[in-house]
């Protein structure tokens, strides 16, 4: 069994700086060694797709520290990920594992709004969170790949490579959850 | 055009899509810099309620545990075995006794009356059933693959899509994230149970997509069977039995054609693929009855079996194709995670 232990944090930087030509690997390769600056380097590179991650599950505004958090539980478990190409996949399972233990952590309440209590929220953030909570309320499968690509931006290729998921899936879920959110909203709108 | 810039944000914009990004444009990742590892990781203030919520979440954990038999597995290393009842026995690759860790071409067995919990590397566990083999075939960093021998093995898998791979004799089965049963004989007849996410069975070109809540047969030399849903009627069960047993036969797709219904899509899809020529008019004009396919695709691209027009088609269908466990029974596989 190959077990290493996550060495002690090195003071020097193994890779250039220019970390937007290294692949994916390489950084957490180096970042297995304890070269926090190619850490630093994965946590800008996936800091978007695990915001995205959480966002289809956890209130808006917990998710900041949430990435946080996942970034800090990764940093302490690099040492067992054997597939370092697979990074992507892995620190995602990181982020719903995460979303899921401050789902059973929070208060019922909580995920009904995403509005601070108190405060009165603009149109344009009134319209925002009903979309939100449109798409938290898809099935999973679509939910995900739908909130990277409408509210992070990524494109159907970035969001397979980095989910782990062919290019036909991708299409299928993006395809399968606009329409169920456009029902969802119509419905809202109908009925809300 | 829709689809197209769905999948890719530089193509023509498709305004609909455009206002839902503009709406959730303040919700998008903000690039904040990654505090120090030593900052504590909760902020979050815990109530007496949350305590309350833990101990008693706690105790139900361990009692349920205890209950199952299967305290000792609740820790193991990568590879580990546990025995749940029994005593199942080790073997590595050259067929000495071992001791309780897998290796690569190595064995788990165990007999009528024993059964056994293995630690699938770090993504999961693999409960193995009486008179089961397991085999481990490839531990790489690149995939985990399995070879199911003989008798019955749960398993409960946290990973990326294709990384968790288990051979039979008659099938693969690809786990594309999620809990299943699988079961096979040594010429691997079997079946798949799917509890939570999806499973792709293979066999050469022959590819079956069991989602949760449906399952499918193995047939020695046929490969995998057509997916029908659990809560399936009997009639459904023994249609799909006489088709598997004889895809050629025309009398089976009638039958299985007769005992589907709005509930059983899943199984009139992948008979769509699987029917003989002549008899995919039948199977189409049945499924289109049920649920009519998307205007463009038409019962000619169907019956050529155009593979793009049955995707569109099974694009529509496939949110009825899910059936999630109850809740008690998501919360029960939850808490053996």
């Amino acid at each position: 069994m190959r077990v290493r232990p996550l060495a002690e944090p090195t003071a020097t930087a193994v890779i250039p700086s220019d970390v937007r030509t290294i692949d994916t690997a390489a950084l957490v390769g180096a970042a297995q060694t304890g070269d926090r600056a190619a850490f630093g380097a994965l946590y800008e590179r996936f800091a978007r797709l695990v915001h995205g991650v959480l966002l289809a599950s956890a209130p808006r505004d917990d998710v900041p520290d949430l990435v946080q958090d996942v970034f800090l539980r990764a940093l302490r478990q690099l040492h067992t990920l054997r597939e370092p190409a697979a990074f992507g996949g892995w620190i995602a399972t990181m982020a719903r594992n995460e979303a899921r233990m401050h789902h059973r952590s929070s208060r019922p309440t909580e995920a009904l709004s995403d509005q601070v209590a108190g405060s009165t929220p603009s149109p344009e953030t009134t319209a925002m969170d009903d979309v939100l909570r449109a798409l938290r309320a898809l099935p999973e499968r679509y939910r995900e790949p739908l909130t990277l690509r409408l509210v992070e931006q990524m494109g159907g290729e970035e969001i397979a490579r980095t989910l782990g998921l062919t290019h036909g899936t991708v299409r299928v879920y993006l395809h399968h959850g606009i329409r169920l959110l456009r029902e969802q909203l119509g419905h809202e709108t109908t009925h809300g | 055009m829709a689809d197209d810039y769905l999948w890719d944000p530089t193509a023509a914009p498709d305004p609909e899509i455009e206002r839902l990004e503009a709406l959730l444009r303040p919700a998008a990742y903000r690039a904040t810099p990654l505090r120090a590892a030593e900052t504590p990781t909760r902020r979050r203030s815990i109530r007496i309620g949350a305590w309350a919520a833990l101990a008693a979440a706690t105790v139900v954990a361990a009692a349920g545990l205890s209950l199952a038999g299967r305290s000792r597995a609740a820790h193991l290393a990568p590879w580990a075995v546990a025995a749940a009842h029994g005593t199942p026995v080790v073997r590595n690759s050259a067929g000495a006794l071992a001791s309780g860790r897998l290796e690569r071409g190595g064995v788990v067995e165990t007999d009528a009356r024993s059964s056994a919990v293995l630690a699938v590397g770090r993504i999961g566990r693999a409960e193995l059933g009486p008179d089961s083999r397991l085999r481990l075939l490839d531990d790489a960093a690149a995939e985990h693959r399995l070879a199911l021998e003989r008798g019955t093995m749960h398993a409960s898998i946290d990973a990326p899509p294709r990384y968790f791979l288990v051979q039979t004799a008659s099938a693969l089965a690809v786990d594309l994230g999620c809990v299943y049963t699988l079961s096979a004989d040594e010429r691997g007849n079997g079946l798949l149970t799917v509890e939570q996410g999806e499973v792709e069975l293979q066999m050469g070109d022959v590819n079956v997509a069991v989602l949760a809540g449906n399952a499918a047969s193995l047939r020695n030399g046929r490969g995998p069977g057509l997916p029908y849903p659990v809560s399936a009627s009997d009639r459904l069960r023994r249609a799909v039995a006489a088709f598997d047993a004889d895809p050629a036969s025309d009398a089976a797709v009638g039958q299985v054609l007769a005992a589907a219904d709005a509930h059983s899509t899943i199984t009139l899809w992948h008979l769509l693929r699987r029917a003989s020529p002549a008899a995919r008019e039948r199977v189409y004009t049945r499924l289109a009855s049920i649920a009519p396919p998307p205007p463009t695709v038409t019962r000619e691209r169907v019956l050529q079996g155009e593979s793009g027009a049955l995707q569109r088609w099974r694009t529509d269908l496939q949110s009825s194709w899910v059936v999630d466990p109850p809740w008690w029974r998501q919360l029960w596989l939850a808490m053996r995670r």
